[in-house]
């Protein structure tokens, strides 16, 4: 277990190494100069002469070679300095501890509520399996995985917010700001979670142990909960990769929409603003996000079911 | 993951065989017909925009502004007083455009490179898989969001980066499935009797490889067009007056109060053709299968009789395929 934790940390290294030169590259090569637009910025009256343009190109290094410039800011990162902002004066590592928090309580809210909404919604659909209910949830989820976030977004501002003002339509002032976003991002994976869960339930009703269990004396919902829900819940988790990842993609729209101080919205705000360090800072951070969370998804399948931590241990 | 591969392989296997009957479970499939038609009408009702509806989408005209439907106006006006059913269908034709070049896009570029990454092996193979494995560390849309934020706003750069960053999921599956083809014996055969790599790539592996992909890409344009308005909705696509679906609901939201049905209309269009290709798609993927080859046609979906405890490969595998409906 140990080792194969290791070993996806390691093969992770590289990748990251690849995705931070991919957009190095990326910036370096962008259209626009960085340097005439940061002179710009400083000097209100908008008149810059090429030295001025140059003295600001030589002060936030870029006369220097791509590779230089690139070992220079990967060195800086690996002690955590991920240069300073263009727009804001503060350092990019800064500016994205002060947000993650923000976005962390987005997607944690969000992921609860997918969770707490998708297990009872497929739970119904599997015991009334070809009746009502199901047909029912069967179109909801339809529609619900087809509606784009931010379509869905303004639906529920006009309903919560403006029409009934029981919600506040964008910020973060209250707690309950979070509601109105967090439902946003989660309607679509509780579409597709609590699908996913009814059919994979629906297998392992018909298996043997299930027929053991009634045959106990296990009504159908206490044979479900207590010896199927379990083995239900492999396929559902092994999506749930996907569905973080939709998370982390969801919440940039969601954040402009809402107006939330996350990473998201300094994202948008940062590529709007042609702010590189902060570019390149945010999709290392992204990045290592991303593969640390797969990573905790693929290790939660064999706690659920142990043949897979077996085959794990083998194939490593 | 890369054992998600696993039941895309053999779902690709099972679509070369079942090929001949394919079409007609797929007629029987209710929903999946009901998702084709509404392609193909709302397809062609953009295509004959300019037939359908009679005012210019970009015309302004002050004196009507918000008007509500009307003969002459079926959807109203919006807040310069353009046609808003016009501005609907000639959007259409961009959102649906771009959704389409960029799924041709991917589908070519992923199968190139994974057919040369299966095929040529060696250097070719770690050059593309490893960048490949790059692009997969992020996720596509923030990835996107930053490439066409630095190439600059256009269609054919929204286009380019979408194709950009979904190309790699298309590589690694070709890759998977030619590294299988290889070994079967007819491409034994044409080595046999001195055919060339490239010859045995392009004669005898891609031809196989064509119809899988093509359906994968098919599943796969419902969360292209989510991608490309979602994009287009944060000011990459076009600018204004030009319509497109995502730009005109980011134009409406600043009449949110006044006229919540400028928000209304290009959203419903988004999601009316996002479920229409999702419903298209579920039926294709029955019909790729390969669990769902030996049930009733006609019968809902997703009732899987199978007896065997779920391998970790197909798990994953089932999760990847489903995860296209949304991600």
């Amino acid at each position: 277990m140990g080792r194969y934790v290791l070993r996806r940390l390691l093969i992770a290294i590289p990748t990251l190494l690849g995705l931070s030169l991919l957009i190095f590259t990326l910036v370096s090569n962008a259209p626009g100069d960085p340097a005439e637009e940061l002179a710009r910025r400083r000097d209100s009256r908008n008149e810059v002469s090429r030295a001025d343009i140059e003295r600001v190109r030589h002060e936030i290094g870029l006369d220097r070679p791509f590779v230089t410039q690139y070992v220079d800011w990967l060195g800086g990162a690996v002690h955590g300095d991920l240069g300073t902002s263009f727009l804001r004066s503060t350092s990019v590592g800064h500016e994205i501890g002060k947000r993650v928090l923000a976005s962390a309580q987005l997607a944690v809210t969000a992921l609860a509520a997918i969770l707490l909404l998708a297990v009872p919604l497929g739970l119904a659909a599997a015991m009334y399996h070809r009746h009502w209910p199901d047909h029912v949830l069967r179109v909801l989820s339809l529609v619900g995985a087809s509606v784009p976030g931010f379509f869905l977004s303004y639906l529920l501002i006009i309903l919560f917010a403006t029409r009934l003002g029981l919600l506040p339509v964008a910020g973060r002032e209250e707690l309950a700001s979070v509601v109105l976003p967090a439902m946003a991002l989660a309607v679509g994976p509780t579409a597709v979670v609590s699908r996913l869960l009814r059919s994979s339930l629906l297998e392992v009703i018909s298996e043997d142990y299930i027929r053991t269990a009634r045959s106990k004396g296990l009504g159908w919902l206490g044979a479900v909960l207590r010896h199927g829900l379990r083995n239900a819940a492999v396929p559902v988790v092994t999506y749930l990769g996907t569905v973080l990842g939709a998370l982390l993609e969801g919440v940039v729209i969601v954040e402009v929409i809402f107006a939330w101080p996350g990473l998201g919205q300094l994202t948008v705000q940062s590529i709007s603003g042609r702010d590189y360090p902060m570019i390149q800072g945010l999709v290392l951070f992204a990045g290592t996000v991303y593969v640390v969370m797969n990573l905790l998804v693929d290790l939660s399948y064999g706690l659920l079911d142990p043949r897979i931590r077996v085959e794990a241990a083998r194939s490593t | 993951m890369s054992t998600s591969g696993a039941v895309l392989l053999q779902a690709g296997e099972s679509f070369t065989v079942t090929r001949g009957k394919a079409f007609r479970r797929l007629v029987r499939d209710r929903t999946a017909v009901l998702g084709l038609v509404i392609i193909v009408l709302v397809g062609t009702a953009c295509l004959l925009a300019p037939l359908l509806a009679h005012h210019d989408p970009i015309a302004t005209d002050f004196s009507n502004r918000f008007a509500s439907p009307s003969r002459s106006h079926p959807l109203g006006t919006d807040n310069v007083g353009r046609d808003v059913f016009s501005r609907i269908l000639h959007g259409g034709r961009l959102s649906l455009g771009m959704a389409v070049s960029a799924t041709a896009g991917i589908t070519i570029v992923g199968l190139l490179l994974g057919l040369v990454a299966g095929i040529y092996g060696r250097l070719a193979e770690t050059v593309i898989m490893r960048t490949v494995d790059v692009l997969l560390a992020m996720p596509t849309l923030i990835l996107a969001l930053v490439i066409v934020g630095l190439l600059g706003q256009s269609l054919r750069n929204l286009v380019i980066t979408i194709i950009l960053v979904q190309w790699p999921r298309y590589a690694r599956l070709v890759r998977g499935m030619s590294l299988r083809i290889r070994e079967q014996e007819f491409v034994e055969a044409a080595r046999a009797v001195g055919a060339t790599r490239f010859r045995i790539m392009l004669r005898h592996i891609a031809p196989n490889l064509v119809g899988p992909v093509v359906v994968f890409s098919t599943i796969d344009m419902g969360s292209t067009l989510l991608a490309v308005s979602g994009l287009s909705f944060l000011g990459f696509g076009v600018g204004p007056p030009t319509p497109e679906w995502g730009a005109m609901l980011a134009e409406a939201r600043g009449f949110i109060g006044k006229a919540p049905q400028l928000l209304a209309f290009p959203g419903l269009s988004i999601t009316l053709m996002v479920l229409a290709f999702n419903l298209a798609g579920d039926g294709l993927r029955d019909l790729l299968d390969p669990r769902t080859v030996e049930s009733t046609p006609g019968l809902e979906r997703g009732r899987l009789r199978r007896r065997k405890a779920p391998s970790p490969a197909a798990g994953a595998g089932t999760s990847q395929v489903t995860g296209n409906v949304i991600s």
